[in-house]
């Protein structure tokens, strides 16, 4: 009887564990290919690049699930007056090719930020559009690409709990003549232990 | 063995009850119908049932129904938010959303009560209904190109097993007018795990109708 009930709650935890992982891709009829734009802390961000949707990639779990990659938010230091926030995700093209097919593997919107740029600062962008081309997107570079392009970027609702921030918006962006990023949105959830600012 | 000696006597107890409604009959009744599972939004329906009870023979306690919600339109909003430094950053939409039911259900007739005119209340059980529901939803004046709503409800479309009961008192000169009470479960299924999804309809609805009763009992 008592080895039942061991053998029982062993499932019970791994069907727990099995179902705490989603994809969170719930298709925009409007836009085909990508995410509605959400504010849950999905970690779920889509966009055309050149007219093709992609979409940031998923891992399994070690016994079962999905967990989606989630981006990287740091703040860069630089030698200039201000420094520069990235955040940067992988992206594979939203169809059923492998990731090594795809052009373009990630993507990092560049934000100038004050030295002292903190967490609250981070939260104070909530619900601000900043300036048209005022920040940089580049493609397949982390963190420092030698010629990004131009974007916008809204960040729409960013809220922070004990653990973690949450940040959901819209971008797009051109990059020289040949790369033009439309229709961009992101619904991220970033634990606070894993940014540096 | 408790639990089984329990169950035994409700099934015969409801079958031994079966029998005073015995003639056939074909039943057609309209009203309105409110959903009773959503948190937020209430939807309404105009209802169009059929109810068939096809055995003539007064042990014969089969009946089938269908059942079929016409959506009225439910207000909702939302909000939109663009990119383009030459329109407002957020506006703020309104929705309609449709949500329609169709059921097909199977069960038996329950004789409760009659009074000295002979009208009677009886208690309708389905124990087995399928249910196909679906919610339609339209943004209006939505620019499409530079707007995306933040949260959007989505279209949905969803099925499952269901359980109803219903009271139906028959009255008039013949029987043949009827009113009704009815309420259906939410489905089994709900696979949207979309935490601004719509449920599973779950309709209470009134109705009044007639009745078509085609083989009497000598």
């Amino acid at each position: 009887m008592k080895s039942i009930r061991s053998i029982a709650a062993g499932c019970m935890i791994i069907l727990l564990l099995y179902s705490c992982g989603k994809r969170n891709f719930y298709p925009d009829a409007d836009d085909p290919g990508l995410s509605i734009l959400s504010s849950y802390g999905f970690n779920i961000a889509s966009v055309y690049i050149n007219n093709v949707a992609y979409v940031n990639p998923y891992k399994r779990g070690i016994i079962g699930g999905i967990v989606n990659y989630a981006p990287t938010l740091r703040k860069i230091q630089t030698a200039g007056a201000v420094d520069t926030l990235s955040l940067s995700w992988l992206i594979n093209k939203n169809d059923n090719s492998t990731g090594y097919n795809s052009p373009y593997q990630n993507i990092s919107l560049l934000i100038p930020v004050s030295k002292s740029f903190s967490v609250n600062d981070f939260i104070a962008l909530s619900g601000k559009r900043l300036a048209a081309n005022s920040n940089a997107i580049a493609v397949n570079s982390f963190y420092n690409p030698a010629n990004p392009g131009r974007s916008n970027l809204y960040f729409i609702k960013i809220h922070v709990d004990t653990s973690a921030l949450y940040f959901s918006g819209l971008f797009d962006g051109k990059i020289g003549d040949s790369i033009v990023i439309t229709k961009g949105r992101f619904d991220f959830k970033i634990d606070k232990n894993a940014i540096n600012f | 063995m408790r639990i089984l000696r329990i169950l035994s006597f409700h099934i015969i107890f409801i079958f031994s009850s079966v029998a005073t409604n015995a003639q056939s009959f074909l039943s057609f009744s309209t009203g309105i119908s409110t959903d009773v599972n959503q948190n937020h939004n209430s939807f309404y329906h105009v209802p169009i049932s059929i109810q068939w009870k096809p055995g003539n023979r007064p042990n014969s306690p089969f009946l089938f129904g269908l059942d079929y919600g016409i959506p009225l339109i439910t207000k909702g909003s939302g909000d939109a938010y663009t990119l383009n430094p030459q329109l407002p950053e957020k506006v703020s939409l309104t929705e309609d959303i449709r949500a329609s039911i169709f059921t097909i259900s199977v069960g038996f007739q329950i004789h409760l009560i009659s009074n000295k005119k002979n009208n009677t209340l009886y208690l309708d059980l389905f124990p087995l209904a399928i249910s196909s529901q679906r919610y339609k939803v339209t943004y209006k004046n939505y620019d499409k190109e530079n707007y995306e709503v933040m949260n959007p409800d989505l279209n949905r479309k969803t099925g499952g097993l269901a359980m109803a009961m219903a009271f139906v008192y028959y009255f008039a000169k013949k029987q043949d007018m009827m009113a009704m009470i009815r309420i259906q479960s939410p489905t089994t299924i709900s696979n949207n795990d979309y935490p601004h999804a719509f449920k599973s309809i779950a309709p209470l609805q009134l109705t009044f109708g007639y009745n078509f009763f085609y083989k009497k009992i000598k």
